[in-house]
């Protein structure tokens, strides 16, 4: 989601020039309590589309409040494409683009950037690479002939890639004792196995880690980023307009492949049917204070006309603070700092996903309160719900809309996942129509038994708890 | 009078245009106008932090802040948060060494609702014993959280006792202890409310798409009739210069050791402080960096290096962190890092003028996304207020980092950070724990023959 900022600038403005007198004193009591008016009227942004003479899209936003620019390249190219015995290859080559590249070495390319006071991302998606570009707008053309090189001449030299293994290898171990972070990273993995593409690890294992060389990086960005089978999409949001984008991607990416709308590939949708081997899994955490609580459980596919009734039901069951969720197990019981839930939607699968770490000794009856609260939804929803829903609904646009960074990355994945420009409108406008009735019939999804129960702590204690309260379990490993 | 003064910032580039105004109960007020999005914040800095923890009640000051959330006589019980979500909006809350601040966010249209709901608990705050044993297990299972099961986060319990005496508020870490969690009392939280929740010691921050005229009177309204009380002291402490433990070692559940170094250094907004912001950018955040440079590029020696001032009103501290790898000699790398700085202090290494351009353009950035929405822009004035009592301080705040020197930086590193001023944590892996070691060990400044 996301929102904009151009457009409404009159439009707010225009609310504000009508000013009031000094109004009489209103006692704090609880017959004053203020009721709110309606909200002001709120479109989001549309982004621009136009092709590029190259004949690469693009996508933008122009914003001229502060002389910034972030300038997104998507590459066709992602961690779906990696095979088992070299996950992480997507992501791990992203990294080097980062290393040595051009005729500058991997500290001489921190260096310049560093200097330009231009920060430079790459993301790896399951179906694509997301390089990212923040920087003065003055200072953008200097930065994009930099990041041109590391886009399509990183040297992936040996030595960068000994530093950068061992590198991964060691926060992997470190994120790997982190019970949260295990339970969030590999929940997918149990639910949807190690075979499909949402349930293999885009950072790798330590295994396939130490098996990737620098043949498998240059191979993998010779087919997938520069060669015949790359493509190169552009989105742009901040102080520029179309035209100084033409010129900068003629200047400095003329020579590379260009994405298209029409050339976004689509991969093959996985089949859903998703079949967990065990509902409820526990992976050993010796000594953790806590449990790291994670369900999730399939939900509707892209495109599915319930899919924002589904999200608006999920805003009141775990997407705010007062969600039932968080109410139940933090601000009733006490169990833990906080709990909530969101889906996530893609092409590849879709589902709910509930989190929570709880104090160790409250496991089970955790588990039984969150469950209990997720059965609440088949009860439907009241009016506050409805209204909460909503206009949370419509402030995350809003929020979006204040930061050119989050902007820009959720233009990236309307234009890579084949959106059109105007789903944020679109999307907005059937959130206000959604009924109450309608989010209750998204109640089948929020029910732990589709899906799988991971369970993270500390199993000396834990394995006893769920015995004595009759919860069948399997002892599960993470991938090696 | 209802406005004591009233100033109105004049905008540019580098500026955050804004109103200030002050009612009669002392309350400070800043407005900050931007119809950009039909949003508004409405932020509350408490001149009351960790710092100020009653004595033997560690981490009281951050469990009084989720009490705030639990309802008054005119809203009770959850009411706050809910009335504010079904209206679209949504709140958050931090605790720092000094202060402590309330932000609502939310559509144009509840600003009355918001500021009437912040007036109400400033005064009218309802706290029960369930209400209070709730809140502790909430925030005890926050502790379990980010500091006993997040891997490292022990760093951050065993560093403010190692630097600051048992006399300096700042020795406690303000997450606070089980025990003292565990101890607290609704006599406290009481005394604690009538002390620091008061007019005088509060500014209020309201930004974004809101009419100046129609706020200020709403502010009358709601924050006007609340009652002037005596003015605050808080406990007054001397600067500290040399850390209270020399050398500590503990061992946890981490697969790889890490180490911080750290030293005492100027605090916030005091001369020395822009310096060592941007000695922390000499060391480590750019490939070149001397520190990432030696030990992460040419060496391999470490898995990263991060050097940052971490600043404060009674008291900064400078820390150089090390994610080591499995076979890191940390000895080796201490005497790299502390050789850096001897040859910083001594001369033998200037930092270059093209250097110092190059971190000046990342601050300036820095200062630039500032600028970009109205909750930064919000927290940024709130925070010259609380430590400088002006406002009007974003272009002297840049002014700061521009006036740094290679000479004001060599100054800073020989008057501070030396050898014999600083304190070292290690954190191994707990099966590299001897047999016969039965606790942490740990070492003084005076045990170890500190050289002064």
């Amino acid at each position: 989601m996301n929102t904009f900022v151009i457009g409404l600038i009159g439009l707010l403005t225009q609310g504000c020039g009508e000013k009031k007198g000094i109004e009489t004193v209103k006692p704090v009591s609880a017959t004053t309590i203020p009721v709110p008016t309606a909200s002001s009227p709120f479109t989001p942004p549309t982004p621009v589309v136009s092709k590029l003479d190259s004949g690469a899209s693009l996508w933008m936003l122009e914003d001229h409040d502060i002389p910034v620019v972030v300038f997104n390249i998507v590459l066709a190219g992602g961690s779906s494409q990696d095979v088992a015995a070299k996950q992480g290859l997507a992501e791990l080559t992203n990294q080097m683009l980062l290393e040595s590249a051009g005729e500058r070495s991997s500290s001489e390319i921190s260096s310049v950037l560093y200097d330009m006071a231009v920060d430079v991302s790459v993301e790896t998606t399951r179906q694509h690479t997301i390089v990212q570009v923040s920087s003065h707008k003055d200072r953008l053309s200097d930065a994009l002939a930099v990041v041109s090189d590391m886009v399509f001449e990183p040297q992936i030299t040996e030595a960068d890639w000994s530093r950068v293994k061992e590198q991964n290898l060691a926060s992997l171990q470190q994120s790997r004792q982190d019970a949260s972070w295990v339970a969030s990273h590999y929940a997918p993995y149990f639910l949807y196995g190690a075979d499909h593409p949402l349930g293999r690890s885009v950072r790798g294992t330590p295994s396939t880690i130490e098996a990737v060389s620098t043949t498998d990086l240059r191979t993998w960005h010779q087919q997938r980023l520069k060669g015949a089978d790359a493509t190169m999409g552009v989105v742009v949001v901040g102080d520029i307009d179309a035209s100084t984008v033409e010129s900068l991607v003629e200047t400095h990416f003329s020579r590379f492949p260009v994405m298209t709308r029409e050339d976004i590939r689509i991969p093959v949708v996985v089949d859903v049917a998703v079949q967990p081997t065990a509902k409820t899994v526990l992976v050993d955490m010796p000594g953790a204070e806590q449990t790291s609580i994670r369900v999730l459980a399939p939900s509707y596919p892209a495109g599915d006309e319930r899919e924002i009734a589904a999200d608006l039901a999920g805003v009141v069951m775990g997407g705010t603070f007062t969600s039932r969720l968080n109410a139940k197990l933090r601000e009733e019981k006490g169990y833990t700092y906080g709990a909530g839930c969101s889906f996530t939607t893609g092409y590849y699968g879709s589902h709910l996903s509930v989190r929570t770490n709880v104090q160790t000794p409250s496991t089970t009856e955790a588990i039984q309160d969150l469950n209990d609260v997720l059965a609440t939804a088949k009860a439907g929803f009241s009016i506050d719900d409805h209204n909460k829903a909503v206009s949370a609904y419509r402030g995350d646009f809003v929020q979006l809309a204040s930061s050119r960074k989050q902007l820009a990355s959720e233009m990236v994945d309307l234009f890579r996942l084949g959106d059109p420009a105007t789903m944020w409108s679109t999307d907005l406008a059937i959130s206000q129509i959604v009924t109450a009735e309608q989010m209750q019939q998204t109640a089948e999804l929020f029910d732990a038994t589709r899906g799988v129960t991971v369970l993270v702590g500390d199993a000396s204690v834990v394995e006893p708890m769920l015995t004595e309260a009759g919860v069948g379990y399997t002892i599960a490993q993470i991938p090696e | 009078m209802l406005w004591l003064y009233a100033w109105i910032a004049q905008g540019s580039a580098m500026e955050i245009p804004h109103e200030t105004l002050q009612l009669d109960n002392g309350l400070n007020v800043i407005l900050i106008e931007d119809h950009k999005l039909p949003q508004v914040v409405v932020n509350t800095w408490y001149g009351v932090g960790s710092y100020d923890d009653p004595e033997g009640a560690s981490g009281f000051a951050h469990l009084f802040e989720h009490l705030m959330f639990m309802g008054t006589t005119v809203i009770p019980n959850s009411e706050f948060d809910i009335r504010m979500e079904v209206a679209g909006g949504w709140n958050n809350a931090s605790t720092a060494d000094d202060r402590t601040n309330y932000y609502d966010v939310g559509g144009a249209n509840i600003v009355d609702l918001l500021l009437f709901m912040e007036a109400d608990r400033m005064v009218n705050l309802d706290i029960t014993q369930e209400k209070l044993d709730l809140q502790r297990e909430v925030v005890r299972n926050e502790r379990r959280q980010n500091y006993e099961d997040a891997p490292y986060g022990s760093i951050w319990l065993e560093m403010p006792e190692m630097m600051y005496p048992a006399s300096h508020p700042y020795s406690l870490e303000g997450i606070g202890s089980h025990e003292d969690l565990l101890a607290a009392t609704l006599d406290t939280v009481g005394n604690f409310y009538d002390t620091w929740y008061q007019p005088a010691n509060a500014s209020l921050c309201i930004a974004g798409d809101f009419d100046a005229e129609q706020v200020k009177a709403l502010i009358q309204s709601y924050y006007g009739q609340i009652e002037a009380k005596e003015a605050i002291e808080h406990v007054q402490i001397e600067l500290p210069t040399v850390p209270q433990i020399k050398e500590k070692t503990i061992y946890d559940n981490v697969p790889l050791p890490a180490m911080l170094m750290m030293w005492h250094s100027p605090v916030v907004f005091k001369d020395g402080d822009a310096e060592a912001d941007v000695l922390s950018s000499v060391l480590t955040g750019r490939a070149d960096a001397l520190l990432t440079k030696r030990l992460v590029y040419d060496e391999s020696l470490v898995q990263s290096v991060e050097a940052f001032q971490y600043s404060r009103g009674r008291g900064s501290v400078f820390i150089v962190y090390v994610d080591a790898l499995a076979d890191t000699d940390l000895k080796q790398v201490e005497d790299i890092v502390t050789s850096t700085l001897n040859d910083l202090a001594s001369g033998e290494t200037v930092v270059k003028a093209e250097t110092l351009s190059a971190i000046l353009n990342n601050w300036e950035m820095d200062f630039l996304w500032g600028l970009e929405d109205i909750q930064e822009k919000a927290e940024a004035v709130q925070r010259y207020h609380h430590y400088l009592g002006q406002t009007d301080y974003v272009q002297q705040d840049l002014a700061r980092y521009q006036s740094v020197t290679p000479e004001k930086i060599q100054s800073l590193v020989g008057q501070y950070f030396t050898t014999d001023k600083m304190s070292k944590l290690l954190v191994l892996p707990e099966d590299q724990k001897e047999p016969e070691s039965t606790k942490d060990s740990e070492s003084t400044p005076s045990n170890e023959g500190d050289a002064q």
